[in-house]
């Protein structure tokens, strides 16, 4: 690898880290386009690469959002019990599926959640109200606001939906090799009534629990490229360290609306995919 | 509500293997700079043997193992952290949680 390159590595993968911290996503669609179509690797390696990097950008930036408790914990937890399950299923039914109509009716999957949340404010409940409607659990937590310096105590409702909406996320994931934050992100956000930040920080939380299985795959075959991988992995921790600092002191709504657009953006992707004009997503 | 051990908790291996394998990643990306060579991931026992040898590629991979880990140790302390915490059920879910991702790993091997 020459120096030129393994700068343009570290530089795509911060910009991805960055995106990935801020957005609660793993910053896969980012990194696998740059090495595949910019860079000229093979998908393979790429792929590789970027469950390190996703693993990495989790690592990264929850570190620093549980230290400062914008991550519900048990939350998470929940949720990965159903992402996991959806993975094993996702990867055993995409032997069977057409990867152009399942890109398609992830575009439109997309495009409904970011159009809804561009559309309706955000809206969040008292822990109290979520213990009147009688969910199973109680998911209620509370974080201190960096920027306006409140304390934020929320409910967690809809717990079962969230569940549902976990199975298929991680289906998607375990299919078209994505890591599954652009679902998780928005079901929190709407379904389950979490706010934005809330939300994005336990995403990140769990995207590394959901690229763990690949990842060590991948690792014990052999098809983890040592260098490329530890290269972008430490462009996404730098990108991650700016991402995080950065939410922390940006309002909720502005990323909702930055997630919103961004969602867009992946749904168009998807459909030039499906349209078999795009390989390398 | 979430417990402040378990904030603690969770921060401190998140930020141990975020900082360990960041500064072993480096250190083998520095030492193949000054000595390129071809190698893929190496079984756990080659690696331990290249790293006393001084291969890069070992001392990349080692920390790529420690990265990896770290989401799997996460899950390990939450359900340590939750059975101190008396929150059985959530012990229930963090085996679980362990549990499909072990069956994730040898459905795909």
């Amino acid at each position: 690898m020459d120096p030129v390159t393994a700068l343009l590595i570290i530089a795509f993968s911060i910009v991805a880290g960055l995106i990935g911290s801020l957005l609660g996503l793993g910053g896969g669609l980012i990194i696998i386009p740059a090495l595949t179509l910019a860079l000229g690797f093979n998908m393979q390696e790429a792929v590789g690469a970027s469950l390190i990097g996703v693993i990495a950008t989790s690592t990264g930036a929850a570190s620093r959002y549980v230290q400062q408790g914008y991550v519900n914990v048990k939350l998470g937890m929940l949720l990965e019990t159903t992402t996991t399950i959806g993975s094993i299923i996702g990867a055993i039914i995409a032997i069977y599926t057409d990867q152009k109509i399942l890109a398609l009716v992830f575009a439109v999957m997309l495009s409904y959640s970011a159009i809804y949340m561009l559309r309706k404010p955000e809206r969040t409940i008292s822990p109290a109200s979520a213990e009147l409607d009688g969910q199973m659990l109680d998911l209620s937590c509370t974080y201190t606001d960096r920027r306006t310096g409140k304390d934020v105590c929320y409910g967690v409702k809809g717990i079962k939906t969230g569940m549902g909406a976990g199975l298929i996320a991680g289906a998607t994931s375990g299919m078209l090799g994505i890591g599954g934050g652009v679902i998780k992100v928005p079901v929190m956000n709407t379904c389950m009534f979490v706010p934005m930040k809330a939300a994005t920080a336990t995403s990140n939380f769990m995207i590394g629990v959901t690229a763990l299985a690949g990842a060590v795959v991948y690792y014990s075959y052999g098809l983890i490229s040592p260098v490329l991988a530890a290269t972008v992995a430490v462009g996404v921790i730098m990108g991650a360290f700016i991402g995080t600092h950065l939410t922390l002191s940006s309002e909720g709504t502005r990323l909702r609306t930055y997630f919103s657009l961004f969602l867009i953006g992946i749904a168009v992707l998807m459909v030039l995919k499906a349209a078999g004009l795009l390989e390398a997503v | 509500m979430a417990s402040q051990r378990m904030n603690r908790t969770m921060y401190m291996v998140l930020v141990s293997g975020m900082v360990l394998s960041f500064a072993i990643m480096i250190l083998g990306l520095v030492m193949y700079a000054n000595n390129p060579m071809e190698g893929t991931t190496l079984p756990f026992d080659k690696m331990l043997d290249g790293i006393v040898h001084g291969n890069p590629i070992a001392v990349i991979d080692l920390g790529i193992v420690i990265l990896i880990a770290t989401p799997l140790v996460r899950i390990i302390a939450a359900g340590i952290t939750f059975g101190i915490e008396k929150d059985y059920r959530f012990v229930g879910i963090s085996i679980f949680v362990l549990a499909m991702i072990i069956l994730a790993v040898f459905i795909k091997l």
